[in-house]
């Protein structure tokens, strides 16, 4: 096929598309089973609903440790949009955002071949699957912000990846804006557009990405300068060490002195995790579990699994493609390995003061992209080989790889359903939820607490609980 | 055809989510047990929720239920509200019934301690009773 006739969608791509659509399906009908949750959620609405729009964001820009204006906008927003009927808006809202970045992936990885429509459903089990992307739809705040970023993301990757347009650079800039001041792992996507336009993506220009990294620059500023937001500190939230959690007095007792070596950790093990699947949040769980548990539980080992064989691909493929990388000859494919790689590094620096599974997300959704891309190559490379024994070898090495990511991407619909029961479950006793965190909620506190109670437990009741020893296979 | 194959186990397990899905909206319940059917079955199967919303809607928290077979034990189960919360040892579903009107007896200290159930058998205290006594007694219900 040629380069032109690559670009435009043909019968593989709606065969993409169409599957994309069942794969949605299936994780939408138990995303919109979890109802508002209780915890960061009935919370922030009663915040978010006791102030206007403006003043709300206004405030925010005057918070302690974090600058999420937008995030709460963004909250305020769909909650009037909703007229009062929260349950459907804002589970509604959360599958849509699961429905643009599906979209948002296939764009990415374009499948135009045979090759490309088979390593894009295993990307999707990658994207759906990797421990990385559990706490964007298992949680909501009620909107999930980690979500918003990587959405926006995906759409920085889009925006470099096109043909250059004036646009596309105003479109990088506002994106920019707008995550930078949802959650701190937005500036993420100036990673993306620098480290696009580095591989020679130009669909933002030289000028556009000049504009994002002085935007980088006015966040810095106006975060640490202006506002003196500051960060959070070592000692503010129990963290994962070795192979345990240490609690905040530990932290400071330990690292307080020397906090660049339990920086150090957490930008390391946040590499680890998001191409090996362990350590998680800081803590070697499935190692210790090896080294000192008699029974070895089969999840975590199938999540190493996956890991470790996209991993094994994604180097080969950056072996394979040394030689026109050194020369500074880039394809799109390449280009989505590169951002992979840069965002890795850059979300790992990022987590060096706390590191958990969800801010690792953004760099887990572009191993989703770059496993696509090298999964495509190496089955591509299969179908010229000579040798029936290396065929087959590597019929089954892809066989096993697609098999492990299926099985995590069981593993996070079982989670899901799960989720739904726990969140329900958290509404029966939510008036003690509500005395323990000392709130004392006005009338129209107690009227929101009502109708979210309401909603989860007589509205829509829990899809009934999944029996049996096989559910262990794939989720603790 | 051989991509296919590599794309099998994704496909396989989409596929199989897809009429999972489509079963239980059309009222089938494969891979479950399907709704609980009274407050001590919702309890033990851990729905809190649905034992909530079937005490809103008027069953007696005092009332014996049936808990149906391969939910907590592989023969069916005769069980209060309470003794089931006992027997999962959820102890805050246990003050929600109480807060509901269900009334603490005696034995239920010495069913706690039968089942080895910790926080419920801290929640109630220690029974004076014969070990065993208690859980046979509610075993022993026709």
């Amino acid at each position: 096929m040629t380069e032109s006739a690559l670009d435009r969608p043909n019968q593989w791509t709606w065969l993409s598309c169409a599957y994309a659509a069942l794969v949605v399906l299936g994780v939408s009908y138990l995303l919109f089973d979890i109802p508002i949750q209780v915890s960061d959620s009935y919370g922030n609405l009663v915040q978010a609903s006791g102030r206007t729009l403006g003043g709300l964001v206004y405030d925010q820009f005057h918070a302690a440790g974090f600058l999420r204006p937008f995030l709460w906008g963004h909250i305020r927003v769909v909650y009037d949009l909703s007229g009062g009927n929260y349950y459907a808006w804002f589970r509604g809202w959360h599958v849509g955002q699961v429905v643009v970045l599906t979209i948002l992936f296939l764009i990415l990885v374009k499948p135009r071949t045979a090759a490309g429509a088979a390593a894009a459903a295993i990307g999707l089990a990658a994207l759906f699957g990797i421990h990385t992307f559990e706490g964007t739809i298992l949680e909501a705040f009620p909107i999930n912000a980690y979500m918003t970023i990587l959405i926006c993301c995906y759409l920085a990757a889009a925006l470099a990846l096109g043909r250059p347009h004036w646009w596309r650079d105003v479109a990088a800039a506002v994106l920019f804006v707008f995550a930078a001041l949802s959650v701190e792992s937005g500036l993420l996507i100036a990673v993306v557009l620098v480290a696009a336009y580095l591989a020679g993506a130009r669909g933002v220009s030289r000028w556009g990405v000049a504009v994002i990294v002085l935007l980088v620059a006015g966040y810095l500023a106006l975060r640490f300068a202006v506002l003196d937001v500051g960060t959070p500190s070592i000692g503010e939230r129990s963290s994962g060490f070795g192979f345990s959690v240490l609690e905040p007095n530990d932290l400071e007792q330990r690292f307080g002195r020397h906090p660049s070596v339990f920086y150090l950790y957490n930008v390391g093990t946040s590499i680890l995790s998001v191409l090996f699947s362990e350590p998680r949040a800081g803590v070697w769980g499935s190692t210790y579990d090896v080294l000192y548990r008699d029974e070895i539980l089969i999840p975590p080992v199938t999540n190493v699994i996956a890991s470790l064989l996209g991993t094994l691909v994604l180097v080969w493929y950056a072996w394979r493609r040394r030689t026109d990388w050194f020369a500074r000859r880039f394809t799109r494919d390449d280009q989505l390995v590169a951002i992979f790689f840069a965002v890795t590094l850059a979300n790992a620096a990022i987590s060096y003061t706390y590191t958990k599974d969800v801010i690792l997300s953004p760099a887990g959704i572009f191993y989703a992209t770059a496993l696509t891309v090298a999964v495509k190559a190496l089955i591509s490379t299969g179908t010229v080989t000579a040798s029936r024994v290396r065929l087959a070898a590597l019929t089954v090495f892809l066989v096993v790889l697609s098999g492990a990511w299926a099985s995590r991407a069981i593993g996070i619909h079982i989670a899901m359903r799960a989720t739904g029961g726990v969140v329900r479950n958290e509404w029966v006793y939510v008036d003690d939820w509500i005395e323990g965190q000392g709130l004392k909620p006005d009338a129209a506190g107690l009227a929101l607490k009502r109708q979210l109670q309401a909603d989860a437990i007589s509205k829509h009741p829990m899809r009934p609980v999944v029996l049996g020893e096989w559910v262990q296979w794939f989720r603790e | 055809m051989r991509h296919a194959a590599l794309a099998l186990p994704a496909l396989f397990v989409t596929v199989s989510l897809a009429v999972i899905a489509c079963a239980e909206l059309l009222g089938a319940h494969p891979l479950t047990m399907g709704q609980p059917r009274s407050v001590p079955e919702a309890i033990v199967m851990r729905d809190h929720a649905a034992a909530a919303r079937l005490i809103e809607e008027g069953a007696d928290v005092r009332a014996i239920g049936l808990v149906r077979p391969g939910i907590l034990t592989d023969r069916p189960l005769l069980v209060t509200p309470l003794e089931a919360a006992v027997l999962v040892d959820a102890t805050a579903m246990l003050d929600f019934l109480v807060a509901k009107g269900a009334t603490v007896p005696n034995e239920l200290a010495c069913l706690a301690a039968d089942a080895n159930a910790r926080t419920a058998r801290a929640r109630l205290g220690n029974g004076t009773c014969h070990s065993g006594d208690a859980l046979r007694s509610v075993l022993a219900r026709p």
